[in-house]
């Protein structure tokens, strides 16, 4: 008898209990897909994409990036800040770019991409717009384009050089980096124009005493060093006050162009 | 679907390394000879630089590919600019040629290699290669603005280097 009652007694503790748990769980669930309680309604989280980078998304910011340059070099023109054999070598190089940024396109439609045909929005909003900011403030604006300049071409050189070992389709990493080889050499054109002096830097080098450079480095050489670099590129500009340093980085995972930031 | 390219250089990709250690430890030993004999006017410091520079690229293509590296200059190529290099006349517009050969050459190399370590090495030379050049017109007494295209292009005339050659 007392063996019956004590197992009675337990089964309808353990009801009680079952019925309990169930009812919280049932408040908890709800509507929640998360199972975690709360208050009122919030929308499910986005599902972001999976982003590979693929030969296209790699052509297609190096398109970005011509007209990254392409717009500077606009921008400069439009401002009047250069005159003279500064002004035609800013035609020239700019002329470079749009056949730059046709060969990219191309190259990203052969490979059966969309070709992308606008600059690249996040170097423009923390590159190039805050550049030419400074630079519309400075006392030397021609200055500041041609140090502005050869840093992009720096840029642009070291972004193939960067992207080469990334493409798959081997064939494509010797035309991409034509197309670096022509920016390096922009780059090596404008820094000939501001350190006539010392074309080859000698830091780093081990050469004979008497070929090095007294002082410190300076940050415009024709060749700066043995190897492309992939090191951030600095650039000072604005009015004399108050210069201000960019640094300026070879667009990675959060710059690239994917394809499916078309249909945003 | 595309396969991941190999990171190490394939056998293939060695000989063509091998290749390219021997045509840089030649134009090392050229612009070193040519700034040794103190041409390049005022730039004999720069020639001096760029000498260090393709002896530092042969370095690093040694450390790519360890004991496959001939550790050798490409000697036709030596004995072919030689003498250009050691005459203050013919120096900068030989030299100039060299360097546009040499880019030629490494981007040749660049559409053949299947490893990523040995093209992401090739691409680093190519620039600094290419900014050699543009270097060298200055130092030739050319205008970057009426001659610009000797400063940003490689002449159609260049032919790229072989290991058949």
């Amino acid at each position: 008898m007392d063996m019956q009652n004590l197992s009675r007694r337990r089964f309808l503790l353990a009801s009680g209990a079952t019925v309990s748990l169930g009812a919280l769980i049932s408040a908890c669930g709800g509507g929640s897909k998360s199972g975690i309680a709360r208050v009122g309604l919030a929308p499910d989280p986005a599902t972001l994409p999976t982003a590979e980078v693929t030969d296209v998304t790699l052509l297609r910011t190096a398109t970005s990036l011509e007209y990254n340059a392409i717009f500077v070099y606009e921008a400069a023109k439009d401002a009047g800040y250069l005159s003279g054999d500064a002004a035609k070598l800013a035609a020239r190089f700019q002329a470079d770019h749009k056949e730059h940024a046709a060969a990219t396109a191309s190259l990203t439609e052969a490979a059966g991409g969309k070709a992308f045909n606008d600059p690249n929005p996040r170097l423009q909003s923390i590159y190039v717009e805050p550049a030419l900011g400074l630079i519309a403030e400075s006392d030397d604006p021609a200055g500041d384009v041609l140090a502005l300049a050869y840093a992009l071409e720096t840029l642009a050189g070291a972004t193939y050089q960067f992207y080469v070992p990334m493409l798959r389709e081997k064939e494509l990493r010797g035309a991409a980096m034509g197309i670096g080889a022509q920016e390096a050499r922009h780059a090596a054109t404008l820094g000939s124009v501001l350190n006539p002096s010392r074309l080859v830097s000698s830091h780093g080098l081990a050469v004979d005493a008497k070929w090095r450079e007294e002082g410190d480095a300076s940050l415009f050489y024709a060749v700066p060093s043995a190897f492309g670099t992939l090191a951030p590129v600095q650039v000072t500009l604005g009015p004399a006050d108050s210069r201000t340093t960019v640094n300026l980085e070879t667009p990675s995972l959060n710059s690239m162009v994917y394809e499916y930031l078309d249909g945003e | 679907m595309t396969t991941m390219p190999p990171r190490r250089p394939t056998p293939a990709d060695i000989e063509l390394l091998a290749f390219a250690q021997q045509a840089e430890l030649a134009a090392r030993d050229l612009f070193a000879a040519a700034a040794d004999n103190g041409v390049g006017g005022e730039h004999t410091a720069s020639v001096a630089c760029i000498a260090a520079h393709h002896d530092a690229a042969s370095q690093a293509i040694s450390a790519l590919i360890g004991r496959s590296a001939p550790q050798a200059r490409l000697d036709s190529l030596f004995v072919a600019s030689r003498n250009a290099f050691l005459n203050d006349d013919s120096f900068a517009t030989s030299a100039w040629e060299l360097e546009n050969t040499m880019v030629a050459t490494h981007l040749s190399l660049l559409s053949a290699l299947d490893g990523t370590e040995g093209s992401a090495l090739v691409a680093s030379i190519v620039s600094a290669e290419a900014r050699h050049a543009a270097a060298l017109a200055v130092i030739a007494g050319l205008s970057p603005v009426s001659d610009a295209d000797a400063f940003l292009t490689t002449p159609a005339d260049i032919v790229a280097l072989t290991p058949e050659a």
